[in-house]
């Protein structure tokens, strides 16, 4: 099942051209071929686009609301349309060339469950942070020219990283950010500490992902001005309630709530493979499948472009 | 493994087709109101009446009621969303007209139809400047994948139902928006229009362009009609306040051009919102400003009423 090379003498083997035609539609139908196309696909259409018209409006010119807990939620829906549209378009591809008899790399591995911001980077883009790793920071010496260079080293990735995303002082300021969390992280070494206490790794899931929500606000904002005022509606944890509660605003409550729902499930390492038997198992599987298709053509969003086609 | 995922192919294929055909309508609206524009603007029809405007004369004006008194008459609503009388838009309504036909143009005025922000034609521009794969794919595609519009699970937890404050739309080929709601709150669009006439009132320019306009086209022999579309006594108010214009002397400028100006009684008529008639009252308004057309035209018959139907 999804073996590379095998399947190329197979084709061109075949007799006819329906033979032909016929084995290459048919191997889509593998089953790692098929749940990458099939993942992938209701991660796009279904969840991030359903997310893209709450974020969309949320950070159009005039501010809905000025309540902390909005804007936590606006970035915390921008936090899972950027994560399921970009892990979306990687699964598809991903399927496609499993299907040409290509293997590539999982690209992003569930990075809102990391419990520290370095693992945060070993799960998020993996195949950009790799080779930033490989051809940015290693090159500069990484961190074995001391303690001070590493820290340099490492700002300076962060922020080559931001401006290649856009050449503006929002996506700068996104790398700085990261870079900034990432020197305290090392200073202090939170996360090793934070995990000795009893619901650590609970806490340090929390404290990631506040610091990753932090930095997306730049990324997302139209420009600096924009990112700081949000910031300061965010932190400054106001109460207010005056939340619009618009059809928009409830759609994308309900994805933010199943993609947080998604990574918490695999945060939880829960099975439940181990709830039926083998021989139910298979039949669950197959009546999931048929109801995430129906799902994706019934519940699919408003079909934006891939986010990441802007960089 | 193949079995399986065909097995569940299969399923699916079943699901699909037992939804898609089984739903409510309220959920078909997204396929149709993009073939609704498509063709709207992109139609190569010909048409013996084109109708011009902004929204409240694609809602509150039917092509289908007006063919009850001009019968056989091939008519187009060719309104738009914050549509104008702009020279692009007169230009478009004398394109779509057969000049074989009836030929006769029916202006919609509103106070915003005759203002610069109007005049930027936006929501036109957007449905004429399509890709020529997406016209294709909204005309004719579209309909075909009514059954399968997405909806969301909000929809689907409130069992399709719309709330008695939310409109209720029907898209009909002529360019017609049916449009009404169980419970109609006549002052919701006075608030936007506050705003709508901020640094942006009715154009001299404009106005005198749809005059010189209505003049060549009655040189021509082109029959020129205008009326102002009926809203609450409050909007009509706000808008002689607000926005500039001066109905009286249109009409006088208009009809010395040549035209024919149709007065509407606007206490006949009902706005769900204030701006915008609703279904029984568009299609009552529709039969009046076609009787008066007929009359005008010398073609008489006996529909002299005006006011809703009973």
């Amino acid at each position: 099942m999804g073996s590379s090379g095998a399947s190329i003498p197979r084709v061109a083997s075949c007799r006819t051209p329906f033979r032909l035609f016929g084995g290459v539609i048919f191997r889509c139908l593998q089953g790692v071929i098929f749940a990458c196309l099939l993942t992938g696909y209701f991660k796009k259409v279904v969840i991030a686009d359903n997310l893209a018209p709450f974020v969309n409006t949320a950070f159009a010119a005039v501010p809905a609301s000025e309540s902390s807990l909005y804007w936590w939620l606006v970035i915390g829906a921008f936090a899972f349309q950027i994560f399921f549209d970009f892990a979306g378009y990687s699964d598809i591809a991903r399927g496609l060339a499993k299907w040409m008899g290509y293997d590539f790399l999982v690209n992003f591995d569930h990075p809102y469950t990391s419990t520290s911001l370095r693992e945060f980077w070993s799960r998020w883009h993996i195949s950009l942070s790799t080779w930033f790793r490989d051809y940015v920071y290693i090159p500069l010496g990484g961190s074995k020219k001391g303690e001070v260079r590493g820290h340099i080293n490492m700002w300076l990735t962060m922020v080559i990283s931001g401006l290649w995303h856009g050449a503006a002082f929002h996506f700068l300021a996104w790398g700085a950010v990261h870079a900034l969390f990432l020197s305290v992280e090392r200073l202090s070494a939170w996360p090793e500490r934070l995990k000795r206490l009893s619901f650590g790794s609970v806490l340090s899931l929390a404290a990631v992902m506040f610091q990753v929500l932090i930095a997306w606000v730049f990324f997302r904002a139209q420009d600096l001005t924009q990112a700081l005022s949000i910031l300061r509606m965010m932190l400054e944890f106001n109460g207010r309630m005056d939340i619009p509660t618009t059809e928009t605003f409830k759609v994308g409550i309900l994805y933010l709530s199943l993609g947080l729902a998604m990574e918490l499930y695999h945060f939880s390492r829960l099975d439940v493979r181990k709830w039926f038997s083998p021989g139910v198992y298979r039949s669950v599987e197959v009546v999931s499948v048929a109801v995430l298709i129906t799902l994706s053509v019934f519940l699919r969003g408003t079909g934006m472009q891939f986010i990441y086609f802007q960089f | 493994m193949r079995n399986r995922v065909l097995c569940a192919l299969g399923i699916a294929a079943t699901l699909i087709g037992l939804i898609g055909f089984l739903r409510p309508d309220a959920m078909r609206t997204t396929s149709r109101e993009k073939w609704f524009w498509t063709w709207k603007t992109h139609s190569r029809n010909l048409n013996d009446v084109v109708l011009v405007g902004d929204s409240r004369v694609y809602r509150g004006i039917s092509p289908e009621s007006m063919r009850k008194v001009l019968i056989g008459y091939r008519i187009l609503n060719m309104g738009y969303s914050s549509g104008s009388l702009s020279p692009l838009m007169l230009a478009e309504a004398e394109k779509r007209l057969d000049r074989s036909g009836k030929r006769i143009i029916v202006l919609g005025v509103t106070p915003y139809a005759l203002t610069p922000k109007a005049a930027k034609d936006e929501h036109y521009l957007q449905e004429k400047n399509r890709a020529a794969a997406e016209i294709i794919e909204n005309m004719y595609l579209a309909p075909l994948l009514r059954h399968f519009d997405p909806t969301t699970p909000v929809k689907l937890a409130t069992g399709f139902k719309r709330s008695p404050t939310e409109s209720k739309e029907e898209f009909y080929e002529s360019g017609w928006v049916a449009t009404w709601r169980d419970r109609p709150n006549p002052t919701e669009a006075l608030t936007s229009y506050e705003h709508a006439f901020a640094e942006n009132r009715v154009s001299t320019t404009i106005i005198d362009n749809v005059i010189l306009q209505t003049g060549k086209w009655t040189y021509d022999g082109i029959h020129v009609f205008a009326f102002r579309l009926p809203a609450t006594q409050e909007m009509i108010q706000l808008e002689n306040r607000k926005s500039g214009f001066d109905e009286k002397i249109f009409r006088e400028r208009f009809e010395k051009a040549g035209g024919s100006w149709i007065t509407v009684n606007q206490n006949y008529y009902h706005s769900y919102d204030g701006s915008h008639m609703e279904k029984d009252s568009a299609q009552s308004l529709s039969q009046f400003i076609a009787q008066a057309i007929w009359n005008a035209i010398g073609e008489y018959s006996s529909f002299p009423t005006e006011g809703p139907e009973e």
